[in-house]
């Protein structure tokens, strides 16, 4: 039986014919439809079908293309063989290994030694009351959380730095040193106030969770209360907060209010949060946040401000929504970020 | 006197051998799909931009039958390709690479739209309408026209009522040149007859339909001439 227009679009020999002839695929066909005239009007119009078949079609634009696939290279361990004939990433990872196995070995015996030669030597009797101050710092890109011995919590944030006593038994006061930001929650223990000592204020709890944000190089600290009642002193000032409110220390004033809980808190359960914040204030909340370091070229915008409220996001995930809105390319290197104004 | 290094010629000859062991630099227009696969798993970054620049367009146009959402499919691409340099050496032999591509790209596409569906972040991932959505064009260069406006109505009406297997099945059909073998191993079909079914059906439907719209055109036109004589 002969074919009818639909019966010859969807063969597959037809089809592929008329989307992509060769002279090979001419010949047969040509030859077919000569013999044939009632087929070959069919096929006119099986043809006309192909042809007309509009989908929508839009190509990649060029520079889309280069930027995925610069990241791509950039961001991807081929597992292939090097000149050398040895596969690439084994090697590799073994050396990392190595590297990181060697690292931790000497930060033990780093930490075993410090603590030998700073431990004053004690007399027997004096042993009871040996507490060691513990330093932690986390680095940009981190957090951490402790328990301290009383069994108080603390998370710190990126870029911060924490003393603690090791252990509060023998001492009359629960004192921990912070520059950064951390966030507290404090077990009740009505004998022994909990005092967290920063660069220009002292907060002093009973029991309570708050927040305090005292980075050494800004001129502003905060301290903001999510639980219970907390005294801030800063030199002869002092101020009591209650949940919700903040205080805000600059130039030794000590100002009350309330505050944005995503904004001082969000940290703490992953949302990265911006309001109204300069371009410059972002990117080094990024470089905390994600450890990484910026490269800017072009001009940055001065004046526009910027807000924004991430949870648990990646970076590209940010710089992808940033980069639309302050109109710059952006080029992730590993923890080096390229910023192109356009 | 004449002097040679002949240390750095050899180490250099030893560069070139090994890294671009099937092929000398710029030869891949003639390779076949095959072979250019083959030099791309065995670790040839040339392979690789090729590949890559020959597809990319093909299945950034596929992923936009899917979500009008760029950004999203910009994102797959790239986790994509990064996920094949990365399983390279792992991945099967083919002898379509487009097949090869549309077809893991299509898995990894559709588990980043389910993802984000099931967070409900975009309602709007899967407008049913909007998948593979096609017309025939109107274009009136095409030599020998066989169809009329009127006939093209039609169609373009009962293309409407197709449903979104059946148009990417014609998409894949049709607009990538693929067999029905290889769009049934992308559809997870289990018989290649499925897929040519289905484009049958749908085709066979156009013209059911264009039988009857022009039909109904036709009594329309005669009853217009009736009542106005």
């Amino acid at each position: 039986m002969r074919k009818n227009f639909i019966e010859l679009s969807t063969d597959e020999a037809f089809k592929s014919w008329v989307l992509a002839p060769n002279e090979e695929k001419n010949v047969f066909w040509e030859k077919r439809l000569k013999n044939d005239p009632e087929l070959a009007s069919e096929a006119k119009k099986a043809k006309e079908i192909i042809l007309r078949l509009k989908f929508k079609q839009k190509p990649l634009d060029e520079e889309s293309k280069d930027k995925i696939l610069d990241f791509v290279i950039q961001n991807s361990n081929r597992s292939n063989q090097d000149d050398f004939g040895f596969p690439q990433r084994g090697w590799g990872n073994r050396k990392l290994f190595i590297l990181k196995l060697v690292a931790s070995v000497a930060l033990i015996l780093g930490c075993f030694y410090v603590y030998n030669t700073f431990q004053p030597k004690q007399k027997p009797s004096d042993i009871k009351k040996v507490s060691s101050l513990i330093e932690k710092k986390i680095p940009k890109g981190q957090k951490n959380t402790f328990t301290l011995s009383d069994g108080s919590k603390v998370k710190v944030n990126s870029y911060s730095k924490i003393k603690f006593e090791s252990s509060f038994l023998h001492t009359q006061e629960r004192k921990v040193y912070l520059e950064g930001e951390a966030f507290f929650e404090v077990v009740r223990n009505e004998a022994k106030p909990f005092k967290v000592i920063t660069k220009n204020a002292e907060i002093k709890v009973l029991g309570t969770s708050f927040d305090v944000r005292s980075y050494p190089d800004h001129n502003k600290e905060y301290i903001a209360v999510a639980t219970g009642k907390v005294e801030v002193t800063s030199g002869a000032e002092a101020v009591y907060l209650q949940p919700g409110e903040m205080a805000v220390l600059e130039n030794g004033k000590l100002t009350v209010s309330a505050y944005d809980l995503e904004e001082m808190l969000g940290w703490e359960s992953g949302i990265l949060f911006y309001k109204e914040a300069s371009f410059e204030k972002i990117l080094q909340k990024l470089e905390f946040w994600y450890g990484v370091e910026f490269e800017i070229s072009g001009t940055k915008p001065e004046l526009t401000r910027y807000s924004g409220n991430y949870k648990n996001q990646s970076l590209k995930t940010i710089l992808e929504g940033l980069s639309f809105a302050a109109g710059f390319d952006y080029k992730i290197q590993d923890k080096k970020v390229k910023i192109i104004f356009k | 006197m004449k002097i040679s290094k002949p240390e750095v010629s050899n180490k250099k000859s030893f560069y070139l051998q090994t890294s671009n062991h099937h092929n000398k630099k710029g030869d891949y227009k003639n390779l076949s799909d095959q072979d250019l696969w083959n030099c791309f798993v065995s670790g040839d970054e040339g392979a690789f931009v090729l590949i890559y620049q020959n597809y990319v367009d093909t299945l950034f146009n596929y992923g936009l039958q899917y979500t009008k959402d760029e950004n999203l499919l910009k994102d797959t691409l790239q986790d994509f390709f990064i996920y094949l340099r990365e399983k390279s050496s792992r991945l099967s032999p083919t002898n379509s690479i487009k097949f090869y591509l549309l077809k893991s790209f299509k898995r990894r596409l559709l588990q980043n739209l389910n993802s984000l569906k099931k967070k409900n972040k975009m309602e709007e991932v899967f407008m049913n309408e909007e998948l593979f959505k096609f017309e025939l064009s109107y274009e009136t260069k095409l030599i020998d026209r066989q169809f009329t406006n009127h006939q093209l109505d039609a169609l373009n009406a009962a293309i409407k009522k197709l449903s979104a297997k059946e148009k990417e099945v014609i998409y894949l059909f049709f607009f990538e040149n693929l067999t029905y073998r290889e769009i049934s191993e992308i559809q997870g079909y289990l018989h290649i007859s499925s897929a040519r079914r289905l484009v049958y059906k749908a085709l066979d439907q156009l013209r059911l339909n264009l039988k009857m719209m022009l039909f109904l055109l036709f009594v329309f036109h005669e009853f217009n001439r009736l009542f106005k004589n």
